[in-house]
C-alpha cells in the first residue's frame, strides 16, 4: 500500500532545543497510527510540521504523493488533513452546526447547500445533534472534544490526526470517544493519534510509534513496541498501567 | 423537496427590506436521510432525519417589515419635509454607513483600523480631481473614488498587514497622515488650503438648488441602505462564516481551510471602496475639501469608533443603535458647548464600564433579539432523527 503520509528527515530547533530531530516516518493509507512519548518529547510539533501550521527547518513533508513542504496550513487541510488540537479551539462564537459548517465549506470544498446535510450527518454520528444549534462556547470539555473530532471529519479528511482527544476525559467518557474514532477509522480514515491514555490508544492502533527528544526510538507492532525495553525505561511506570 | 435559492448576495437586500411573510426564508431538506450512513456499528439509534436550515426569526420578519415602511417614509421625505431634516438626515445617513463599515472591519474582521479618514480623504480628493480636470460626471466620480480607495488600499493592506493589534492601528493611522501630507503637497488639489468644487461642477448634479438638494439626499439613503445590505450579505454568505471564525480562533480556521489572509484583505478592499466612495460623497455635499478636514481623525474614525463600540461591536444592530445614540445627543446638547463632548465622553465610559459589548450586546444577552440574523439554525423537523444527545 502506498504512504499517504511521509516525513523525510524533518528538523526543527528552536535556539538550541531540537523539537524535531531527523524525523522520517512513512504512514500508509488505511492505517490506524498511535504516538506516545513523555512530555515535551515533539508530539505535538510533529503534528504541526504535517498540517504546516510550524515550518520546518529542514526535510520534506509529503502527502498524498504531493510534496506540501511549502504549502500553508490551509492548503494543506483542502487536500484532505483534518486535526484535533489538544486543547479545543471552538469557534465559541458560533453555533456547534456553523463550526462544522466551516470545515465542510473551506477544508472540504462543499457547496454550503450539500454542506447542510453533511453536517448534520456529522453531528449525529458524532453525538452531537441534540446541541447543534447552542453556541459552542458553552459546551462541556467532553461536547469540545467531540466538536473538534466532528470539524474535522465534516472536512471529509483521508488523514486524521488526534492530538490527545482523551486527555481530561473520565473513564466512562473516554469509552465513547473510542467507539466513535473505532467507527471512523472503520470507515477507512487514516488517523496519526498522540495519546497518553494508552490503553485507550491500544484498543484502536495497528501500529505503534513512540517519541523521545524529537526522535523516534521504536516503531511496530503496539504490543511488541509496548514490550521494548527502551519504551519501558523511557516511561517509567506509564507503560505498565 | 423544495429547494430554495443560497442566502447569499442577492437574498441580503430583500431580506432586509420588504420579504417579511416572502418564502425564501430558509434551505429546506425534506428526509435528508441518514440510512446510507448503515453501515456504521456504533450508533444503532439512527433513524431517517429530516431537518431544515432557518435563516430568520420572528423578531427579524416584524422588523424588515418595520424597515420597509420607515424606508418608504424617508424616501418620501423631500415631498412633506424641508430642508432642515433633509439635511442631517443624510448627514445621519452617511455616518450609519461608516459606521457598518468600520463595524464589518473591527468587529468582524478583527482589522481594529484607525485610519479610515485615509479613504475617507482619498475618495473625495479623488472627486474633486476627476470633476474639475477631466469633467467627469459628479455621479460617475463617485463610483470611480469607490474604485481609486480600493486600488490603493492593496498596497497599503500589503504594508499595514505586517502588523498586528495596536502596531496595525497605529500603522493606519500613520498612513492617514502620510495621504494627508502628501495631498498638502500638491498645489493642483489647493496645497494644504484646500480645494472648492466650481459652481458649474455643482449644477451639473441639478439646475436648481432644491432638486440637487433632494438628489443629494436620495444618494445618502441609497448609500446606508446599500453598504448596510452589503454588509448583511457578507456576513451571510460564506465570507461571514469565516470572517466569525477566524475572529473566534485563526489557527483552527486555518486547519479547516479557511485562507485568513485573503478573506482579511477582501474585507479591507472592500471596505476601503465602499469608504471612498462615502468620502466622495461627504465632500460633494460639503463643496468644500481641505487635507485637515479630508482625513480628519475626529470625524471620520473617532466618532464613527464611538457610534460602533457604544452601540455594540461585532452585531449589525449596533453601528444603527449608536448613531442614533450619537446623533440623539448631538441634537439636544447641541446649545450646551463644550458640555457637549464632556457627556459624550461620560456616556462612553458609563456604556464600556455597564455593557462592554455595546448597548445592542446587553439588549441582544437580555432578550435574545437578533434583528439583522446571519446564524443558521439547524431545526429537526418532529417526529424524525433521534431526539436527544446519546451522551
Amino acid at each position: 500500500m502506498a504512504s499517504l503520509l511521509e516525513l523525510d528527515g524533518v528538523s526543527k530547533s528552536y535556539g538550541a532545543l531540537k523539537v524535531s530531530d531527523q524525523l522520517t516516518l512513512a504512514v500508509e493509507e488505511g492505517v490506524a497510527l498511535g504516538v506516545i512519548g513523555p512530555n515535551g518529547a515533539g508530539k505535538s510539533t510533529m503534528f504541526n510540521l504535517i498540517t504546516g501550521d510550524v515550518r520546518p527547518d529542514a526535510g520534506r513533508v509529503r502527502f498524498a504523493g504531493e510534496d506540501v513542504t511549502a504549502l500553508p496550513a490551509q492548503r494543506r487541510s483542502r487536500l484532505g488533513m483534518g486535526r484535533s488540537y489538544q486543547i479545543p479551539h471552538p469557534f465559541a462564537n458560533m453555533t456547534v452546526f456553523e463550526n462544522l459548517l466551516v470545515g465542510a465549506i473551506f477544508a472540504g470544498r462543499r457547496s454550503e447547500r450539500s454542506s447542510y446535510e453533511h453536517c448534520a450527518q456529522v453531528l449525529e454520528w458524532v453525538g452531537l445533534l441534540a446541541v447543534a444549534n447552542r453556541a459552542a462556547g458553552s459546551l462541556t470539555l467532553l461536547q469540545r472534544k467531540r466538536l473538534e473530532l466532528a470539524r474535522a471529519l465534516a472536512s471529509s479528511p483521508r488523514l486524521l490526526l488526534l492530538d490527545e482527544i482523551g486527555g481530561g476525559l473520565t473513564d466512562h467518557e473516554c469509552q465513547a470517544l473510542v467507539e466513535t474514532i473505532r467507527s471512523i477509522h472503520a470507515r477507512g480514515t487514516t488517523i496519526v493519534w498522540i495519546e497518553h491514555i494508552v490503553h485507550a490508544l491500544l484498543s484502536v492502533a495497528q501500529r505503534l510509534v513512540v517519541m523521545n527528544y524529537g526522535q523516534l526510538i521504536a516503531d511496530g507492532e503496539p504490543h511488541a513496541v509496548m514490550a521494548d525495553p527502551r519504551v519501558q525505561e523511557v516511561y517509567m511506570g506509564i507503560a505498565a498501567a | 423537496m423544495s429547494r430554495l435559492p443560497e442566502p447569499t448576495g442577492s437574498t441580503g437586500l430583500p431580506e432586509q427590506t420588504h420579504s417579511a411573510g416572502s418564502r425564501t426564508r430558509s434551505d429546506q431538506h425534506e428526509s435528508a436521510t441518514s440510512s446510507d450512513r448503515g453501515d456504521q456499528g456504533d450508533s444503532p439509534t439512527l433513524r431517517p432525519m429530516s431537518y431544515r436550515v432557518a435563516r430568520s426569526t420572528r423578531s427579524s420578519r416584524l422588523f424588515s417589515a418595520a424597515l420597509g415602511v420607515l424606508l418608504i417614509t424617508l424616501i418620501s421625505l423631500p415631498w412633506w419635509a424641508d430642508n432642515g431634516p433633509m439635511r442631517l438626515i443624510a448627514e445621519m445617513a452617511y455616518f450609519l454607513a461608516l459606521a457598518q463599515l468600520w463595524n464589518l472591519l473591527a468587529g468582524y474582521a478583527g482589522l481594529v483600523s484607525v485610519g479610515q479618514q485615509a479613504f475617507v480623504g482619498l475618495g473625495g480628493y479623488t472627486l474633486f480631481a476627476l470633476t474639475d480636470w477631466y469633467g467627469v460626471h459628479p455621479l460617475w466620480a463617485l463610483a470611480l473614488a469607490g474604485l481609486m480607495a480600493a486600488l490603493v488600499s492593496v498596497p497599503v493592506a500589503l504594508a499595514v498587514f505586517r502588523l498586528r493589534g495596536a502596531y496595525f492601528a497605529v500603522g493606519t493611522w500613520v498612513v492617514a497622515e502620510i495621504f494627508q501630507l502628501f495631498v498638502a503637497q500638491v498645489p493642483r488639489l489647493g496645497g494644504g488650503s484646500g480645494y472648492s468644487l466650481t459652481p458649474a461642477i455643482v449644477r451639473s448634479i441639478a439646475a436648481d438648488r432644491g432638486t440637487r438638494d433632494q438628489v443629494l439626499y436620495w444618494i445618502a439613503l441609497a448609500l446606508a441602505v446599500a453598504v448596510t445590505a452589503a454588509v448583511y450579505a457578507v456576513l451571510r454568505s460564506r465570507h461571514g462564516l469565516a470572517l466569525t471564525a477566524i475572529r473566534d480562533s485563526e489557527r483552527a480556521s486555518r486547519s479547516l481551510g479557511v485562507d485568513t489572509w485573503r478573506t482579511k484583505l477582501f474585507i479591507y478592499v472592500v471596505t476601503a471602496g465602499c469608504t471612498g466612495v462615502i468620502g466622495a460623497f461627504i465632500f460633494l455635499l460639503k463643496l468644500r475639501i481641505s487635507p485637515a478636514s479630508g482625513f480628519d481623525v475626529n470625524d471620520w474614525t473617532v466618532v464613527v469608533i464611538f457610534m460602533v463600540v457604544i452601540g455594540g461591536i461585532g452585531t449589525m444592530e449596533g453601528p444603527i443603535v449608536g448613531m442614533l445614540l450619537y446623533f440623539g445627543l448631538r441634537e439636544w446638547l447641541a446649545d450646551y458647548g463644550s458640555w457637549y463632548l464632556i457627556l459624550l465622553g461620560a456616556v462612553a465610559v458609563v456604556v464600556m464600564l455597564r455593557a462592554q459589548r455595546g448597548l445592542w450586546g446587553w439588549v441582544e444577552s437580555r432578550f435574545g433579539l437578533s434583528l439583522f440574523p446571519i446564524r443558521r439554525q439547524l431545526v429537526i423537523l418532529p417526529g424524525t432523527g433521534q431526539g436527544e444527545s446519546r451522551e
